[in-house]
C-alpha cells in the first residue's frame, strides 16, 4: 500500500521543476474552436500545450494529430485542440467545456496524473471514454470505466527494470539511487520491493538526490565504496545526466541503469555519444531506435509530419488513438459501443499489442534499450511484456 | 585519502562557480544596496545565451563569453530600468519582491524560448579531465577556477582602486548625497546592474557546461548567492568568496560521509551558529553608524 | 553685483503646507550671504530646493544666468554648486581621503592636489585620512562635509548650519574659514541660528520667518534692526 500511495505517473516528478511558474500554465486557451462541423465524428484533444509539461503535451498531441489525420474508413474527425495548461483545475475546465462543445465519442487526454485525476470524475459524468498514456498506476485502479491507458503503468515497468539488473545482466550488487521528487521517490519505493521480490538486497541506498544537486562525486565515491557491481537510478533528466556524466569522468566503468528520462530525445542530448557507453534504460516503446520495419516507417513518416524525432509517448497516444478510430470504422457509434468495445478487443498497433485487462489497462510491454558509446541512438536489448511485468 | 583529496578538490571547484555566482550579486549590493532575487535566474540567462550561441557556432565558450556579457549587461539595464528604478524611494523589500517577480518572469521566458527540458552548453575551452598525480580534475572546472579569480581580483580592485568603485560604494550608501557632490548617481546604478548581471551571464555560460541549465535552476542559486553573502559578511567580496566555499563543501565533501539530506542540514545549523557568534558574518559589516 | 544665484518668488510645499512663499534673494560672486530663521523657517527646505532635492512648485531659480529648474541634482552641482547639507552626511564607509576624492571630477594629479588643499584647510582631517567616515567625531565630520562640498572648486557653496553640534570653540573655528573660502573666490550661503556669528561673518542676510523672506539688507544694518535684536540677539 506504501508504494501505491508513493508511486505516480512516470511524468508527475517533473512538475517540481515547474511548479512555481504558474502564470503561464493558467491560460485556458482552446486553441482552435469548437464549432461543430459536419464530421463523422468528434473526439477533441485536451492536453498540456502550454505550461512546464509542453514538451510531453506537444508529444503525445502529436501523436493523437497523426492518427486523426489518417483515420481509417474514410471517416473524418473533428479534433479541436484544448489546452489544460499543465494544471488540475485548467484540465477538469477544459475537459468539461470539450465535452459540452459536441457530441463526442471519446477524448484524448494529458499524460500528466494529477490532470487524469481531476478529469475522471467528468469522464463519468458524460459517460465518455478518456485515452490516455498516464503511467499513474492508480488511475486504472479506482474503477472508472472509462479510462484507458496505452502505455504501462510505473509498477509495471519498474518490475521490468529490476528483472533486466537481476536475471539478465546478473548484478547482485546494486546500488539504488533516486532523487527527492515525487517521481523519483515513488520509483525507488517499487524498484527496492522489486528486487526484494528477486532476492537481492542492495548494497547501497540512496534516495536523498535533491533534484539540484550539482557535484555527484561524494555519491560516487559512496558507491564505490559499497563494491557495488550496477547503478540503478531512477529520477528525472538532469540530476540523473550528472550522475552518468561524472561517473564516466571518473572512471567508473559500472553498468548504469536508469529510468525512461534519459531516453528523450532532450535528455540524450546533453551527452557526449562515448558518455553514454554501457549506459541502459527502462521505457515503454523507443520509437528513435526504429526497431521493427512497421515502427521505422510510423517514425520516419512523424519525423517528416512535425519535423522531430518521435518519442514513446508521441507512439503510445498514436496506438491509442487509432486503436479508437479504428472501432469507430468497424462500427462503434455511440460512447457507449467504443466503450464496450475497448474494453473487449485486441488491437494491433504499431508499438505492440493492444489488449485490456479490464481495468483498462490496455499496455503491458516495456523495453529495455542500451547505448553502445557510438550513437545517441539506443538500441532495443530486452522486450518484457504482459506476465512478465508481475512479480508475485 | 586520495578519495578525500579528490573531494575537496570537487569542492573547491564548486565553490569557484558558487563564487562567481555570489559576485554578480555582492556587485549590485555594493553598489545599490539592492537585493536582486532574480540574479539566479540571470545566472540561467546567461547559460542559454552560452547555449543559444554555442548553437549558432560550434566554437568554444572562450569566444563568444564577451559576448554574453554584452547581451546579459542590456538585459540587466532592464531589469533596472522595470524593477529597480520605479521602487528606487520605497522600501527595499519592494526591490525584493519586484525582482522576485522579474525572476518568474524569466523563468517563463525560458520554458517558451527553450521548452521545460535541461541544456548544456559548449565547454570554455573544451571538455575533458586533467590529471595531477592521481586527483583528477576536468578543464572546465579549471577555467571555472582561473575567471572566477580573475574577475574577483577585478571586482576587489574595481570597488577599492578606482574612482568610479569610491563612487559606486557612494552612491549605495546615501544616493541623494552622491548625487549632491556631482555623481550621476542613476546612471551608475544602471551600470551597476547591467555589469552585475555581465557578471552573472558569464557564470551562468560557464555553469551550463557541466551543470545544464533549466527554467527554475536559477532559484537555488539566487538562494547560495544570498547565504553566502550574509555568512561572509554583507558586501564583503572575501567573504562571499569563502561563504561560497562553505556551501561548496558542505555540498560536496560533508556529503561523502553523510547522507546529502543530512550534509544539508549540516549546513544550515552552521549557518545558525555563524548568525550565533558572529551576526555581521565572517568578514563583519565595516560600516556602521555612530550609535 | 552680478547675480550668481536667483532665485525669484519660490514656493515650496510639503504635501497640502508650505514651507516656502514666493522667497526671493540673491547671492552674488565673491561675497557671503546669510540666511537666518529659527527652528522650522525654510533654510533647509531653500538649499534642497537649490540642489535639486525638493521640486518648487513655482518660482524661478537661475544659478549663472541659467534656468536650472530642469536639471537633475548632479547637474546642477557639476554647474558650480558645493553643498553640505545639514546633518553631515558623509559617506560613513568611505576614508576621509575617498569621501573627498569621490567629489573631484578631475584627473589623478588634480585630484590629490585638492585632497591636499582640503587637508591644509582642515589639518585635523590630515591625521585621519584612512578612518571611515563613521568613525569621525562630529566636528571632524562637519569639516569632511564641508571639504568635500569644496572638492568640485564651486562657484557657490550652501552651507547648512556648519556649526550644529559643534564646541562654541570649533563653530567659531568653523565660521572664521569662511572669509577665506570667499577670498578663494567662491561664494557661499550660510543657514545659521545662531544670529549674531553668521552676522559677524557674512556681508549680507535674509532673514527667514515661516516660509517668508522678511528682513534683507547688509549684515550692518540686520544688526541694528530692532526685528533681529529681539527676535535672535537676545535684546
Ligand atoms: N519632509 C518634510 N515633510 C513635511 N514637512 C517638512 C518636511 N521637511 C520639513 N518640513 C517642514 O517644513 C518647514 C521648514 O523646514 P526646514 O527644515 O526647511 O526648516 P529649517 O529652517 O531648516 O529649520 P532648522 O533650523 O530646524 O533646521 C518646517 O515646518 C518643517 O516641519
Ligand atoms: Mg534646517
Amino acid at each position: 500500500m506504501k508504494n501505491s500511495a508513493l508511486s505516480t505517473s512516470w511524468r508527475d516528478g517533473r512538475q517540481w521543476r515547474y511548479g512555481s511558474a504558474v502564470m503561464l500554465g493558467l491560460s485556458l486557451v482552446a486553441l482552435s474552436s469548437g464549432l461543430a462541423r459536419s464530421a463523422d465524428a468528434y473526439l477533441p484533444i485536451v492536453m498540456p500545450i502550454t505550461g512546464f509539461l509542453s514538451v510531453e503535451g506537444g508529444s503525445q498531441r502529436n501523436g493523437a494529430v497523426m492518427a486523426l489525420e489518417h483515420a481509417p474508413g474514410g471517416k473524418t474527425i473533428d479534433y479541436p485542440v484544448f489546452d489544460t495548461g499543465t494544471s488540475a483545475t485548467g484540465a477538469a475546465t477544459a475537459l468539461d467545456k470539450a465535452l459540452s462543445n459536441g457530441k463526442p465519442i471519446a477524448a484524448a487526454v494529458s499524460v500528466f496524473g494529477t490532470e487524469m485525476v481531476a478529469m475522471m470524475p467528468v469522464a463519468a459524468e458524460y459517460k465518455v471514454p478518456l485515452l490516455t498514456i498516464s503511467g499513474l498506476a492508480k488511475i486504472t485502479e479506482s474503477d472508472n470505466p472509462y479510462i484507458f491507458r496505452f502505455l504501462p503503468n510505473d509498477r509495471e515497468i519498474k518490475v521490468a527494470h529490476a528483472r533486466y539488473v537481476v536475471e539478465k545482466l546478473k548484478k547482485t550488487k546494486i546500488a539504488l539511487i533516486s532523487d527527492t521528487t515525487a517521481y523519483g521517490q515513488g520509483g525507488f519505493a517499487l524498484l527496492k520491493e522489486d528486487f526484494t521480490k528477486l532476492g537481492v538486497k542492495p548494497v547501497y541506498e540512496d534516495s536523498s538526490i535533491a533534484p539540484d544537486t550539482k557535484d555527484m562525486s561524494p555519491l560516487l565515491a559512496k558507491v564505490k565504496a559499497s563494491g557495488a557491481d550496477a547503478i540503478v537510478v531512477h529520477s528525472v533528466a538532469a540530476p540523473m545526466a550528472l550522475i552518468v556524466k561524472q561517473a564516466k569522468a571518473a572512471g567508473i566503468t559500472l553498468p548504469i541503469i536508469n529510468s525512461s528520462s534519459i531516453v528523450e530525445p532532450t535528455a540524450t542530448a546533453l551527452f557526449e555519444p562515448a558518455e553514454l557507453k554501457d549506459v541502459c534504460a527502462e521505457t515503454p516503446s523507443a520509437p528513435e531506435t526504429r526497431a521493427t520495419p512497421k515502427i521505422k516507417e510510423w517514425a520516419d513518416a512523424y519525423k517528416t509530419r512535425f519535423g522531430l524525432e518521435p518519442d514513446g509517448l508521441a507512439l503510445g497516444q498514436y496506438d491509442g488513438v487509432m486503436m479508437a478510430l479504428t472501432l469507430i470504422a468497424k462500427g462503434a457509434k455511440t460512447p457507449e459501443d467504443l466503450r464496450a468495445a475497448l474494453q473487449k478487443e485486441t488491437y494491433e498497433g504499431v508499438a505492440m499489442t493492444y489488449k485490456s485487462n479490464g481495468k483498462g489497462d490496455l499496455s503491458h510491454d516495456a523495453e529495455i534499450v542500451c547505448w553502445d558509446g557510438t550513437s545517441r541512438i539506443p538500441k532495443v536489448v530486452e522486450h518484457y511484456a504482459g506476465p512478465d511485468m508481475v512479480l508475485k | 585519502m586520495i578519495t578525500f583529496l579528490q573531494l575537496v578538490i570537487n569542492g573547491l571547484a564548486l565553490g569557484a562557480a558558487y563564487a562567481l555566482v555570489a559576485l554578480g550579486f555582492v556587485f549590485i549590493v555594493n553598489a545599490t544596496g539592492a537585493v536582486n532575487f532574480a540574479h539566479g535566474d540571470l545566472v540561467m540567462a546567461g547559460g542559454y545565451a552560452a547555449v543559444g550561441l554555442g548553437s549558432l557556432a560550434q566554437i568554444p565558450a572562450v569566444y563568444f563569453l564577451p559576448l554574453v556579457a554584452v547581451i546579459m549587461f542590456v538585459l540587466g539595464v532592464a531589469l533596472a530600468l522595470l524593477a529597480y528604478f520605479p521602487l528606487i524611494n520605497r522600501p527595499p523589500s519592494t526591490v525584493f519582491i519586484s525582482t522576485l517577480l522579474c525572476g518568474i518572469i524569466l523563468q517563463n521566458a525560458f520554458v517558451v524560448l527553450f521548452g521545460p527540458q535541461a541544456h548544456a552548453a559548449p565547454p570554455l575551452l573544451k571538455s575533458g579531465v586533467a590529471h595531477f598525480g592521481e586527483i583528477e580534475i576536468s578543464v572546465q572546472a579549471i577555467g571555472t577556477m582561473v575567471v572566477a579569480a580573475i574577475l574577483i581580483a577585478s571586482q576587489y580592485l574595481l570597488f577599492t582602486r578606482t574612482q568610479i568603485g569610491r563612487r559606486l560604494r557612494a552612491t549605495a550608501e546615501d544616493r541623494q548625497m552622491a548625487q549632491a557632490v556631482g555623481i550621476p548617481a542613476f546612471a551608475l546604478i544602471a551600470a551597476t546592474f547591467g555589469l552585475g548581471t555581465a557578471l552573472a551571464g558569464i557564470a551562468g555560460a560557464l555553469l551550463a557546461n557541466q551543470f545544464f541549465v533549466y527554467p527554475t535552476g536559477g532559484i537555488p542559486l539566487s538562494v547560495y548567492a544570498y547565504i553566502a553573502v550574509v555568512i561572509g559578511g554583507w558586501g564583503s567580496i572575501a567573504g562571499a568568496v569563502i561563504g561560497a566555499m562553505i556551501i561548496s563543501l558542505f555540498q560536496v565533501v560533508v556529503s561523502a560521509y553523510v547522507s546529502y539530506a543530512a550534509a544539508t542540514g549540516l549546513l544550515y545549523v552552521t549557518l545558525l551558529l555563524i548568525f550565533v557568534v558572529r551576526p555581521q558574518g565572517i568578514f563583519g559589516e565595516r560600516v556602521q553608524r555612530r550609535a | 553685483m552680478s547675480g550668481l544665484l536667483e532665485i525669484d518668488k519660490l514656493c515650496v510645499w510639503y504635501g497640502p503646507v508650505f514651507a516656502l512663499k514666493d522667497a526671493t534673494l540673491s547671492v552674488g560672486s565673491g561675497e557671503a550671504v546669510a540666511l537666518i530663521g529659527a527652528n522650522g523657517a525654510g533654510k533647509s527646505t531653500l538649499f534642497k530646493s537649490i540642489v535639486g532635492f525638493l521640486r518648487p512648485k513655482s518660482g524661478a531659480l537661475r544659478f549663472l544666468d541659467r534656468d536650472v529648474t530642469g536639471l537633475r541634482t548632479e547637474q546642477r552641482i557639476r554647474l558650480g554648486v558645493g553643498y553640505s547639507p545639514e546633518g553631515r552626511r558623509v559617506f560613513p564607509g568611505l576614508t576621509v581621503r575617498e569621501n573627498l576624492e569621490v567629489a573631484v571630477f578631475a584627473g589623478k594629479a588634480e585630484r590629490a592636489r585638492r585632497v591636499d588643499r582640503a587637508f591644509s584647510l582642515f589639518p585635523q582631517l590630515a591625521t585621519r585620512q584612512e578612518a571611515l567616515g563613521w568613525q569621525l567625531s562630529g566636528g571632524q565630520q562637519q569639516m569632511l562635509a564641508i571639504g568635500r562640498a569644496l572638492m568640485g572648486q564651486p562657484r557657490l557653496l550652501l552651507l547648512d548650519e556648519p556649526s550644529l553640534g559643534l564646541s562654541p570653540k570649533l563653530a567659531d573655528e568653523v565660521l572664521a574659514g569662511i572669509r577665506g573660502i570667499v577670498k578663494d573666490g567662491t561664494s557661499v550661503l550660510l543657514a545659521e541660528q545662531n544670529v549674531g556669528k553668521a552676522l559677524a561673518c557674512c556681508d549680507r542676510a535674509y532673514v527667514l520667518e515661516v516660509g517668508k523672506i522678511v528682513l534683507a539688507g547688509t549684515a550692518a544694518a540686520l544688526r541694528d534692526t530692532e526685528e533681529v535684536k529681539r527676535a535672535f540677539l537676545g535684546g
